[in-house]
């Protein structure tokens, strides 16, 4: 078999801009990708620190004396173009994907020294301390994309991995190498009831999610960590953009 | 007096049975056959169904690869028992109370990889037989050799204890994929396979 | 000649074996293979059962009735997602209904018949099951009235319904829908208010540019999921005359409070007198639409009346709102219509008083958010079952002690209508037949359980939501297989009813056919959003199908009727809607402590992330306390 001729494959950076003034914080988003991804659900004995969680929404309220408004803050992966997870893992379980720009975490080469955990700014990535269970035959509805990790492992959000191997198996069977974006949207901005979240490449510069993130009003978390998250967010209330992309330094 | 044994002796009394243990007894004792659940001839069948692999085992428009025909295929021609005790029981288990035979995949990869047939037909346009021999010459159902230890099928592994390729289809490990990407110059990175 | 075996022959053999070992793949090979078993999960990942597929449904859990894909691997549903353009739902979804497929393995999903007595519970088949039933519905039959049958249902207006009428008329029993609750209980005294009592409203939020919120959980998702935040955050771009705003009054600072425009917190109880306060605003200043309170609405006078004492200063000293706040909000609300008040709750969970629903009704007409062009609140025709059978009765019209046999409908939630309410009613030694699919709840109060069918188990038409703008209809598709034990409740109706030798009076005609007669209303695709109208369709069949397929049909508006809308209801005076807004007096500080502690519970402490706090210091303060609390 002869050598096709070097068919470098086109480069994405998929991305998503979530609109917190739309975020109404119902949990859809961690729903659906609990269900997508075969996340266990959490035995009675778990914490709120010992669940899995690939996406959590956390309320920030406004700082200031008068303000009684929140904003709610679903926070995935962040995706990171410079992962901070990256480089600690031991394991070389964790791969900043040059193709597409997610960030990769292989479970089954994982140690669970949790290393990343500790990382991991944003608090994205969760450890399996309990053998997940599925109660009463609902293994048998679990997402075939998408395989179920083993206790003792770290795992996180994958932009939906699982759906974008789809679309490209969709795309292959059609005869190309590019994917419909339409057949590659994750759960969580597939389920958002108010479409806070919009999602798509960062490369495409004529892309929603490209338009998005270049305006004044998206910004990311913690940017003077220069981890480069390819999950943005975006407010129109400056308050908003000020205190969860500028936070102040300690007020004592 | 007493017969002193050389020091090479000796050692290779060890040696001997251990390498005969490794090399003969262990791949012997390492795989159970499993007998499949029906006789089956890819020969026979190709006459009725045409010569191409894709009669019977097609990609769906989705990219998926169909797999095995499901029990209503079988049931286009098995309607009814005659022919052979494989037909009788066929039809008897399976066809009658439509029930899918529970075939056993040489080619299963494990649980964490997501094979695409697609881009591998109809991007890189690879025969069949590349990857799973000359399958649809057998006459007979290879029974399922699996792994008492990991449990997956032999054919991941490869005939060969020691992987020696002796055809392209020898061997389905992750190290196999990857000889293959790296020769079609192919990047590759965790997420193209892994799930 | 013996051989002569010394320690040092067995350290060589040993050597030698050691050495055969790493020469032979033995070690290697165990290694790989024991590396793949640890790394086996204990549950193992599913493979694909088939093809993939979306294939439509109706979500049955609440009565939005939204559109549903599921993604199907053969007949084994993996997720659920909305179906981009159902006219219902808009393609959203809540949190329970993306995972709807799982719900019939649900850990309170009950699986089998059980007949409950003194001496605890034991199983029955479904032929006892149908015997047990029969034989209670004989029985009420022959008592007649009192002692007879009441079936209760949770969601009238479904094929379910036509059948629980036939079988109440019958057995010579009655019918009974639940009162209404949330915002659908200000349409209903609206609907008090109009010259027809039986017309039917419903609100289209995306007519406002103003909501006033009592109370109701309306950003959270009532009604649609997501569908006001997706409206606001629309009209965003917008000048800002034109951008809709929510202001949402409640004491507690609910998710709806804290996402709100505005949030105005008054002492529970005092909301009549707010919303009366609001009205005497608009009334002194002139802020009225006079046109339309002229030639649509008549007895202001009496409302005027009504509103009279509740001067900005009283307003505030009752509900602790400040006096500028309340004028603010009603020139606010003037000067964006149109705007639309809705009702709901209070912090309790319970629903606002009578008299409070009036105080909204009347700050609704005075805001002329009924009857005008435009105007958010619309009138509906009823959704397309035909009426037949017993007429239904409201729960209250019920004497108590009249019920032998109390059927209970399986989508009749204990928060609509809790078990004080129908314990009352019953008879000595009276039946309870629960139709539940879920354990808990009313269903544990029943001497017979005979579990229904959940989402995604049931088949068949389903109508919209009593509170949209439109009457809908849409099918659902059975994807999921049901228990053993589950019935299908019509056809379990059907048969108790032939062993009660019960003659069934005839069923009206399907909605489907119903639907197709009235030639009204368009049927939208639930994936692409296009429109089909119902006069183009040649027959009841060709409708079906669209439905099957995830269509929704969507009726025709319909005129508001000619006539007045009237600011006091039959019944109501200007004194009695005062009398009880100013009964309000602060709570005491004991209630108004149990609230607040209520309140911090339901707002959690605003912290972004433990982690993300403490690395970065990204501080937030306590919870925002309410003015009255302090």
């Amino acid at each position: 078999m002869e050598p096709t001729a070097n068919p470098r494959e086109r480069r994405h950076r998929y991305g998503m801009v979530i609109d917190l003034d739309r975020c109404t914080g119902c949990g859809a988003c961690t729903v659906a990708c609990s269900v997508e991804n075969n996340v266990p659900p959490p035995p009675e004995r778990s914490t709120e620190r010992t669940g899995v969680v690939w996406i959590r929404v956390s309320e920030a309220q406004d700082p200031r004396p008068a303000g009684a408004r929140s904003v709610f803050v679903p926070v995935p992966c962040q995706q990171c173009d410079d992962p901070p997870c990256e480089k600690v893992c031991p394991q070389r379980a964790v791969e900043l994907d040059p193709k597409t720009g997610i960030v990769a975490q292989v479970a089954v080469r994982c140690l669970g020294c949790r290393y990343c955990m500790a990382a991991c700014p944003y608090h994205a990535r969760s450890f399996n301390w309990f053998r997940p269970e599925w109660p009463d035959g609902t293994a048998a509805l679990l997402n075939p994309d998408v395989s179920v990790r083993q206790r003792g492992t770290v795992e996180k959000c994958s932009f939906c991995a699982g759906r974008l191997q789809a679309a490209k198996a969709k795309a292959a069977a059609a005869g190309s190498r590019e994917i419909d974006p339409a057949d590659y949207v994750p759960a969580c901005v597939e389920a958002c009831p108010s479409r806070a979240i919009v999602f798509g490449d960062l490369e495409d510069p004529s892309s929603e999610v490209a338009r998005l993130a270049r305006e004044s009003e998206s910004f990311r978390l913690l940017p003077a960590l220069g981890t480069r998250p390819k999950v943005l967010y975006r407010s129109v209330e400056p308050w908003v953009r000020a205190s969860l992309s500028q936070p102040e330094v300690s007020r004592g | 007096m007493n017969l002193k044994l050389p020091a090479p002796v000796s050692f290779a009394a060890g040696l001997a049975p251990a390498l005969a243990a490794g090399w003969l007894l262990f791949p012997r004792l390492l795989y159970e056959e499993v007998p499949q659940p029906l006789p089956f001839s890819h020969e026979a069948h190709a006459e009725a169904a045409g010569t191409t692999c894709d009669g019977c085992h097609a990609l769906g428009p989705d990219g998926r690869f169909a797999g095995v025909p499901r029990v209503e295929a079988c049931a286009g021609c098995h309607a009814e028992k005659g022919g052979s005790p494989g037909v009788d029981a066929l039809v008897e288990g399976y066809v009658t109370p439509g029930r899918e035979v529970p075939w056993l995949f040489a080619a299963r990869q494990p649980d964490n990889v997501f094979f695409p047939h697609a881009p591998h037909l109809a991007l890189a346009k690879l025969e069949c037989a590349r990857c799973h021999g000359p399958q649809g010459k057998s006459a007979e159902a290879r029974p399922f050799a699996r792994n008492r230890i990991s449990g997956e099928s032999r054919d991941v592994w490869g005939p060969s204890i020691v992987r020696r390729k002796a055809n392209a289809w020898d061997g389905m490990k992750m190290a196999d994929c990857i000889r293959c990407h790296r020769e079609a110059g192919r990047e590759s990175a965790c997420l193209d396979c892994h799930k | 000649m013996p051989l002569d075996l010394s320690r040092r022959d067995l350290l060589l053999a040993a050597t030698g074996a050691a050495t055969g070992a790493v020469l032979s793949p033995l070690p290697w090979k165990l290694v790989d293979d024991v590396a793949i078993w640890t790394q086996r999960p204990a549950t193992p990942t599913p493979r694909p059962a088939g093809p993939v597929a979306l294939r439509p449904t109706t979500c049955t859990l609440c009565p939005v009735a939204c559109g549903l894909r599921v993604r199907c691997f053969g007949d084994v549903p993996v997720s659920v997602t909305g179906a981009p353009g159902h006219p219902a739902s808009g393609g959203a979804i809540c949190p329970l209904g993306l995972t709807a497929h799982h719900l019939s393995r649900h850990p309170l999903r009950a699986r089998t018949a059980t007949l409950r007595h003194a001496r605890g519970e034991e199983p029955l088949s479904r032929d006892a099951a149908v015997a047990a039933v029969g034989a209670a519905l004989a029985r009420a039959a022959h008592a007649g009235r009192p002692g007879g049958l009441l079936v209760v249902d949770g969601r009238p207006g479904r094929p379910l319904s036509a059948l629980y009428r036939a079988v109440a008329a019958a057995a010579g029993g009655r019918y009974a829908t639940p009162p209404r609750v949330g915002p659908a209980r200000t349409l209903a005294a609206l609907s008090r208010r109009s010259p027809e009592p039986s017309l039917t409203l419903g609100v289209d939020l995306a007519a406002a540019r103003r909501v006033v919120c009592f109370g109701a959980p309306l950003l959270e998702g009532w009604g649609t999921p997501g569908l006001l935040p997706r409206l606001r955050a629309g009209s965003r771009r917008r000048p800002h005359e034109e951008r809709l705003e929510v202001v949402q009054v409640e004491a507690v600072r609910s998710r709806s409070a804290a996402l709100a425009d505005r949030w105005i917190a008054p002492v529970p109880g005092s909301e009549a007198a707010l919303a009366l306060g609001i009205a005497r605003v608009l009334l002194d200043e002139g802020l009225l639409d006079c046109r339309l309170v002229e030639s649509r609405t008549e007895g202001l006078e009496g409302f005027a009346r009504a509103a009279a004492p509740f001067t900005p200063g009283t307003v505030s000293s009752l509900s602790g709102v400040p006096a500028a706040t309340v004028v603010a909000l009603a020139r606010d609300l003037a000067a964006h219509r149109p705007a639309v008040v809705l009702g709901g709750g209070d912090p309790a969970g319970s629903p606002l008083p009578d008299e409070t629903e009036a105080a909204l009704a009347g700050l609704n007409l005075l805001l002329g958010s009924v009857g005008g062009d435009g105007s958010p609140i619309v009138a509906r025709r009823e959704g397309p079952a035909a009426p037949a059978g017993a007429p239904p009765v409201e729960l209250a019209d019920v004497p108590d002690g009249s019920v032998g046999v109390l059927v209970l409908d399986g989508h009749l939630s204990e928060r609509a209508v809790p078990w004080s309410r129908l314990l009352p009613l019953l008879a000595p030694s009276a039946t309870v037949v629960s139709l539940s699919p879920w354990r808990g709840g009313l269903a544990d109060h029943a001497d017979l359980h005979v579990p229904g069918l959940a989402p995604l188990e049931e088949a068949g038409d389903v109508p919209g939501s009593p509170d949209a703008a439109a009457a809908t209809l849409s099918r659902a598709v059975a994807l999921v297989a049901s228990p053993e034990g589950a019935v299908d409740p019509a056809v379990f109706l059907k048969e108790s009813a032939a062993r009660a030798s019960l003659v069934l009076p005839p069923l009206p005609p399907s909605a489907v056919e119903g639907v197709f007669a009235s030639r009204r209303g368009r049927v939208v695709d639930g994936t692409t959003g296009e429109a089909t109208p119902v006069g183009s369709l040649a027959s009841p069949g060709a409708l079906g199908e669209l439905l099957e397929k995830g269509g929704c049909w969507v009726d025709d508006p319909a005129p508001l009727p000619r006539g007045r809308l009237s600011f006091l209801a039959p019944g109501e005076t200007a004194e009695s809607l005062s009398r009880a807004a100013l009964a309000a007096r602060p709570a005491p500080a004991a209630q108004r402590a149990a609230v607040a502690r209520e309140a911090v519970a339901a707002a959690p402490p605003a912290s972004l992330l433990t982690k993300l706090t403490r690395e970065t210091a990204l501080r937030t303060p306590p919870v925002a306390v309410a003015p009255w609390r302090a």
